[in-house]
């Protein structure tokens, strides 16, 4: 019996980690899945690779600052070799003087730091940080589950209403007022009001605009600070590193799907869903012609590959064609791996930040030049940046007492004036100029390196436009707009037709969260709220 | 002392708006104006002897057409002009010109994408729509979201269910113009980047935003306001500038028996325990009244003429924290004949409506960011009418008046001041620009005045010069402006009302805040109810 | 510019002779084309302009889809008289013309309009319309299919963008060909009479629906049996060079029975015919600033148009809810009674108001006024009292008085 002739019962076109996440569910569940991968590795931007001889790193993503606690439960993930090396991590804003800050200011210590650098911010920030998980609480139940479906969800939509008001209701007057002008606005707005420090305003703004096509002055920043939160707070509050990098992850689902009845293949790309005459899915076709038939698909590709490439806009009605002609998926990033003799030395940086992430962010005017810089096509003059070292956390993925540090910098023009090829060189001496204001000693300890371009993160990640969220995480792109007109959950033109990847509710992040949701509304016979 | 029903502070047209309409309800109303005469205030607009500029005529907002009937203010000198919306003119030597008849529009549109000149049906009736939603709301005060009865909560269950009761495509058709960037709203229609940049440099006047950024789609249907052809809106501008409008409702004023009197300037507010009731002058004049209106912004309102103490703390705070942004200049050139622009076809009705040399969203982007960043702007977004085309007492026969607001300047620069140097820079700069568009153009300049923000402050009153007390982004409009939980009218001191534009409706529309105050206290002043009644009380 | 209706064995030279023979009237003194800036005229003219301003002694001209047209050439009366007794040719060179060509033209169209596209013979014409997601017409028209992958869609607006919209994924074309092609309607009892002197019998003898090549003083013509005035007739359609020969040649050979009819005859016979126009009785959905204007088919009475069962084509989910679900909204005919013309446009059910009235007209055969109204469904319930409030102009005053109305069969006459 050829391969393509067993029967599945569903099939995922992407082993990105939404993909295997969708897919993991379902087998768990029972169903056979099989998972088309182009590449010949999974985990797609969730990798951990070479990044010179014998120095493995998060190539791509290097950090799990939402991964839902629920997921590795319910999947039982330990069982399959997953492993977290570190759950808490801190977030480190770097100050040239050495006198940093660590977030969140909970202990006693960190405190006394902010103190030290504002004692009018170090007594704001408590109410702030409340005020912003009120908020961040109202949001959370829309990104735990399944958005009601439009034209349909009524009574849903009541209950839900009915609970989102009675939590607004309790956040009491203030909270409430300041909730409609928080929503629209630029996190700086939000952070000029409160506070003063430029460092504390910078490091709480770089959550609001990393990975995306923002500047902290941008009209709807503040809200993507909030939605971080949000999802911070369902994956269970705190930062994580896993053992062996984060293609640990990744694998650990392979090997689950792999022990299950389904099976993951890669190499093998997918040029065109089947549809039946009556307008259902039946499978896939290789770009080799190979054919796989399942009546369930789900597609972790983004959006616009999904529905125009693969399924083709024959099927869509033109509202639906000019939606995914516009959506946009912009936030290019660029990574820099460095391959270092030692530990980088910081002056003022205690032993357990180290396993932090840092943050390289004077002030939000340096990051609002980046962003703008960006937009020009430019390189910014002071990069923005955050760095793990995940050596750190895995001290097998370095020869003994040496590390890797991985960079990742957002505002980095997709396009750069006079071409990245012959720019790359200017852009990481800059980068590594800028690192070493902190860590002075880092150029003598640098060893080797890699940088990924945003271009040469879309080629090798499979990342469209080297923005990791598969769509701007902006305000008409979110929610029911992700990407709404019905091509989300089975309620489009196709039956049996699921998005899976962070282009769908509820977003990019390394969360998992839209594969988990997308295999919940499978196992649940499509077009219902979970 | 003196007494009188309302006393209003600050004879701009929101004040006078206010004062006209409740004196033609018969109410004794008093305008206590800082500045000097209309009349004078014109003369001292003279840039070259025989040219007079009508000073700082920037647009400020739609011009309602029942606003003015209701105030009777064609019988008093009003002449407003309907002028075909105006041409963009690009550095290719393309244009797009605005037509208000839906078929010419269409037929410019397919002189630069065919498909675009189809796409504009829908874009005009979304437009519409949503300018018809503004509509409504523009003339309503504004509930706080916050303060909830139970059936308010009721309605919200129901307004939701009903949301989503709606079609998809319908729920993102209704989100998207106030959610999306100008930039993908636009290019959500269109592919010209000719056309997108035309409408964009339409709607971004007097703005502090860029295209790019979100959210500001919500700018586009303003201009839709009051308009019902298929075509660009026209140009709505009072003959002889916003100063004419001032003085047409000043006569209606006083045609109604009000008084308004000049060089009065108010620094404190008369106080009867908590309530305000009345003002006192820099003269140590006190003057009575049941109630007090002020139409300086919402700084000056405050801030400026009550103890911080007797204010909410958090109020006070917010106040401080209203975005009041100065985003331009304005350009005023006595020309010794009318202009040549080679690119344009002869005889354009769409010129009367004036000239814009947008650039691309790109470059509107880019001058927003430099904006941001306090620098004198590269390439503004220049904005040119000829103001002497329409009433030709402005200058002397056969000469003609430029009028260009300049978009993207700074209040201030971040590495300075706007010293004699740089204003110079910044002239030149416009002017190099209008030479390639115009050859012949510097020739023609017999003198010129530049208004810089700093400037139109001093003249205006108006904070940071920002032209609409307040700017428009969506966290300081409708139930935000001035401040959430403080939205209506009559702020955390009873009996004093903000009338200025820093209150709703903000620069969507002239006059609008004084009327609907006015329109407010004639529910509550006639022992109504309170609520909002368009229509009452008799027209002079 | 001319493309479609070059038949692929057609000869030139013979239609450049048969062309000087006719002395047309020199068309640069009306010329008005592409060159002409948009703000300098308010609609084009069609390319029987010349022809049309020769004919139209009264020099009322209307506006049309953009292009201007004689609203009456001589009097309403006679070419009400010729419509509806004789025949009379009307200028329909104003329509939108769209080519659709290629290998996946007919699963385009399929997608595009919902009627069932696949029925569509060469040389078949049927009544087509294309609505959007929520079920709403967008617009409709004619579609012609000339050739297995080679369609021609008329309508009234200008839907390119949707078209093209649609068309995404399909390996086809469209392009607009309105200027290129000139359509004259032949319309009226004698008009197969003529067809049959002019074409031959093949053409008079066309069934409804149906289209044919023919052949004018060397001009090819494509003749069809479709008529937007829902009456008795043809549609010629000829390269716009050629038109104003072929208008010109049949009104000199049939001065005696044929004569041109203006806009407003042509409107009042397709009001007594019970047909409902796009953009006048009802408005397209990228049109309607209220949505409330847009309509279903089905609202229109056109449900048989409408294939549900024939696979999935734009709107098709939202229309098989609204049949189910009924139309809220039903275009009638209406009969005022009152013996002079009278305008009105509120219709009331005794004191309610049950909808409007959006073309209305007064019909000399049936001495009434006539109307299409769009009412709501549950009021139709009531057989009687209608009513409209009306304004009756006198020779100096304008009188207002409540006539009672009636629904009437459609067609009225």
């Amino acid at each position: 019996m050829m391969e393509h002739d067993l029967a599945y019962d569903a099939i995922v076109i992407g082993a990105g980690h939404n993909g295997l996440v969708a897919a993991a569910y379902l087998a768990e569940a029972g169903k056979r899945v099989l998972v088309l991968e182009a590449e010949s590795e999974v985990g797609g931007a969730a990798v951990t690779a070479e990044i010179a001889p014998d120095y493995m790193s998060s190539a791509g993503a290097h950090l799990l600052y939402a991964w839902p606690q629920r997921i590795e439960k319910d999947l039982k993930l330990a069982k399959h070799g997953f492993e977290m090396a570190s759950r808490d991590m801190v977030t480190v804003a770097l100050d040239k003087d050495g006198k940093h800050l660590v977030l969140p200011a909970s202990s006693r210590a960190d405190i006394a730091r902010l103190k030290d650098r504002s004692p009018r911010d170090a007594e704001a920030y408590g109410p702030f940080m409340k005020r912003v998980q009120r908020y961040a609480g109202l949001l959370q139940p829309l990104l735990e589950k399944g958005l009601p479906v439009p034209g349909e969800g009524a009574k849903q939509a009541a209950t839900d209403a009915l609970s989102f008001i009675w939590r607004f209701e309790k956040m009491g007057e203030e909270d409430r007022q300041e909730l409609g002008r928080f929503l629209p606005a630029s996190m700086a707005q939000v952070l000029d009001r409160t506070f003063e420090d430029p460092l504390l305003k910078a490091a709480l703004a770089m959550d609001a605009t990393l990975g995306h096509h923002m500047g902290p002055k941008s009209p709807g920043s503040a809200y993507q600070y909030i939605y971080r939160l949000a999802q911070q707070n369902i994956a269970g509050g705190k930062m994580g590193y896993p053992a062996g990098g984060i293609g640990a992850l990744p694998q650990a689902l392979a090997r689950l799907i792999g022990e299950s009845e389904g099976r993951v293949r890669t190499n093998s790309q997918v040029r065109h869903i089947l549809v039946s005459d009556s307008g259902e899915t039946e499978g896939v076709v290789l770009t080799d012609g190979t054919k796989f038939h399942a009546p369930i698909v789900l597609s972790s590709l983004d959006p616009r590959r999904t529905y125009l490439d693969l399924l083709g806009a024959a099927h869509l009605a033109p509202e639906q064609t000019r939606r995914l002609g516009g959506w946009r998926m912009q936030g290019a990033c660029a990574k820099i791996n460095l391959a270092l003799e030692g530990l980088p030395i910081i002056e003022g940086l205690e032993e357990r930040e180290y396993g932090g992430r840092w943050l390289i962010a004077p002030d939000m005017t340096a990051m609002e030049r980046a962003f703008v810089a960006a937009k020009r096509h430019e390189l910014a003059v002071e990069p923005i940046m955050e760095i793990v070292l995940p050596s750190y956390h895995d001290p097998r993925a370095a020869p003994p007492g040496h590390h890797t540090m991985s960079i990742l910098l957002p505002h980095v023009p997709y396009d750069l004036n006079g071409g990245w090829d012959a720019r790359r060189d200017e852009f990481t001496k800059r980068v590594v100029d800028a690192v070493a204001v902190y860590a002075p000693d880092i150029k003598l300890k640098l060893i080797a390196g890699e940088i990924l371009t945003p271009p040469e993160i879309e080629r090798r990640f499979g990342v469209p436009g080297a923005g990791w969220h598969q769509g701007d995480m902006s305000l008409d792109q979110t929610l029911l707009f992700r990407p709404g007109y019905g091509l989300s959950h089975d309620d489009g033109p196709v039956r049996g037709l699921y998005l899976c990847g962070s282009g769908t509710h509820p977003g990019g992040g390394l969360t998992g969260e839209p594969g988990r949701l997308a295999a919940a509304h499978v196992l649940e016979g499509g077009r219902t709220h979970v | 002392m003196e007494r009188y029903d309302v006393v209003v502070i600050g004879g701009g047209v929101n004040g006078l708006a206010a004062a006209a309409r409740l004196a033609q309800s018969g109410f004794a109303v008093l305008v206590l104006e800082r500045g000097e005469q209309p009349e004078a205030a014109a003369l001292a607009g003279e840039i070259v002897p025989g040219f007079k500029a009508p000073p700082f005529s920037l647009p400020g907002g739609y011009l309602d057409p029942n606003f003015v009937c209701a105030l009777g203010l064609g019988r008093h000198g009003l002449r407003a002009l309907r002028l075909d919306g105006g041409i963009s003119l690009f550095d290719d030597g393309r244009y797009v010109a605005s037509y208000t008849d839906a078929g010419v529009m269409t037929r410019e549109i397919q002189r630069h994408n065919k498909r675009d000149a189809s796409a504009w049906t829908r874009f005009a009736r979304d437009m519409q729509r949503q300018a018809r939603r503004l509509e409504k709301r523009i003339l309503e005060e504004q509930q706080d979201p916050a303060r909830r009865s139970p059936a308010a909560i009721r309605k919200l269950v129901q307004d939701v269910r009903a949301l989503m009761l709606k079609p998809a495509h319908e729920l993102h058709d209704e989100a998207r113009v106030w959610l999306q960037s100008m930039e993908t709203f636009l290019d959500g229609y269109f592919r010209s980047d000719h056309l997108k940049a035309h409408i964009a440099s339409a709607a971004l006047p007097g703005h502090a935003q860029g295209p790019c950024g979100q959210t500001t789609a919500a700018l586009l249907p303003l201009l839709w306001i009051g308009e019902r052809s298929g075509g660009m809106p026209a140009r709505l501008l009072p003959q002889g500038g916003l100063p004419a409008l001032t003085k047409a409702i000043a006569n209606a004023l006083k045609a109604a028996g009000g008084d308004i009197r000049f060089g009065a300037e108010v620094v404190d507010v008369r106080m009867e325990g908590r309530k305000a009731a009345g003002v006192v002058l820099s003269d140590d004049t006190e003057i009575a009244a049941r109630c007090v209106l002020s139409d300086l912004d919402v700084k000056h309102s405050y801030l400026g003429l009550f103890n911080w103490s007797s204010l909410p703390k958090r109020y006070v705070e917010e106040i401080g924290h209203f975005r009041t942004e100065g985003v331009t200049a304005q350009l005023d050139l006595a020309l010794s004949s009318f202009p040549d622009f080679p690119d344009l076809p002869r005889g354009c009705p769409a010129l009367a409506g004036g000239l814009r040399l947008p650039g691309f969203l790109d470059d509107m982007e880019w001058g927003f960011d430099d904006w941001q960043d306090h620098t004198p702007p590269r390439r503004p977004l220049i904005d040119m009418t000829f103001p002497s085309l329409a009433d030709p007492s402005l200058a002397p026969a056969g000469k003609h008046l430029a009028s260009i607001t300049l978009h993207y300047v700074p209040y201030e620069l971040h590495d300075g001041s706007w010293s004699g140097a740089r204003r110079a820079e910044l002239v030149q700069l416009v002017l190099k620009k209008l030479e390639t568009v115009s050859p012949g153009f510097i020739e023609r300049i017999e003198g010129y005045r530049l208004a810089l923000p700093r400037d139109i402050e001093e003249e205006t009153g108006h904070t940071h010069g920002d032209p609409f007390a307040g700017q428009m982004n969506l966290d300081q409009l409708f139930f935000n402006r001035p401040v959430p939980g403080f939205a209506a009218y009559e702020g955390p001191v009873e009996n004093f009302y903000l009338c200025s534009a820093s209150a709703h409706p903000g620069g969507a529309g002239l006059g609008i805040a004084g009327y609907n105050v006015a329109e407010k206290l004639l529910g509550s002043l006639n022992g109504g109810s309170g609520l909002f009644r368009r229509g009452k009380g008799a027209a002079a | 510019m001319s493309n479609i209706l070059v038949r692929p064995d057609f000869e030139n030279e013979h239609r450049n002779e048969a062309l000087e023979k006719y002395d047309a009237p020199r068309a640069d003194l009306f010329e008005a084309g592409r060159d002409v800036l948009p703000f300098e005229m308010q609609a084009e003219p069609t390319c029987l302009h010349s022809f049309a301003a020769m004919s139209c002694r009264t020099n009322e001209w209307a506006s049309w889809n953009g292009y201007t047209t004689p609203q009456t050439y001589v009097s309403l009366a006679s070419e009400y008289e010729a419509l509806h007794a004789q025949a009379a040719l009307a200028d329909m060179s104003w329509l939108t013309k769209y080519r659709i060509s290629g290998p996946q033209a007919e699963e385009f169209l399929q997608k595009l309009v919902t009627r069932n596209v696949t029925a569509l013979p060469v040389h078949g014409a049927a009544r087509v319309f294309f609505c959007d997601m929520g079920g709403k017409i967008v617009g409709e028209g004619v579609l012609f299919r000339l050739e297995e992958e080679d369609y021609r869609l008329t309508v009234e607006g200008n839907h390119l963008d949707w078209l093209d919209a649609t068309a995404e994924g399909f390996n086809c074309a469209v392009e607009d060909i309105s200027g290129t092609l000139g359509c004259i309607a032949l319309s009226g009892p004698q008009a197969a009479s003529i067809a049959r002197q002019r074409f031959g019998d093949a053409v008079a003898g066309l069934p409804a629906g149906r289209a044919l090549w023919a052949e004018l003083h060397a001009a090819p013509v494509y003749i069809s049996r479709t008529g937007s005035l829902g009456q008795e007739g043809f549609e010629i359609w000829v390269d716009a060079e050629d038109a104003p020969v072929i208008w010109g040649s049949l009104l000199r050979h049939h001065k005696e029975m044929l004569r041109p009819a203006g806009l407003a005859a042509c409107e009042l016979r397709r009001l007594e015919r019970g047909i409902a126009r796009f953009g006048r009785d009802y408005f397209g959905a990228e049109c309607a600033v209220d949505p409330d204007a847009a309509r279903t088919p089905y609202e229109l009475g056109a449900g048989a148009c409408v294939d549900l069962e024939k696979g999935p084509f734009n709107g098709r989910a939202a229309l098989a809810k609204a049949k189910e679900k009924g139309a809220q909204w039903s275009l009638v005919a209406l009969e005022v009674s009152g013996g002079e013309p009278a305008r009105f446009a509120a219709v009331y059910c005794g004191d309610d108001r049950a909808g409007s009235a959006t073309s209305i007209g007064w019909s000399p055969v049936l001495c009434a006024n006539i109307a299409l109204a769009t009412i709501r469904t549950e009021t139709l319930a009531a057989d009687e009292g209608f009513n409209v409030h009306a304004e009756i102009p006198g020779e100096v005053t304008v009188r207002r008085a409540r006539l009672p109305a009636k629904i009437a069969r459609r067609p009225l006459f």
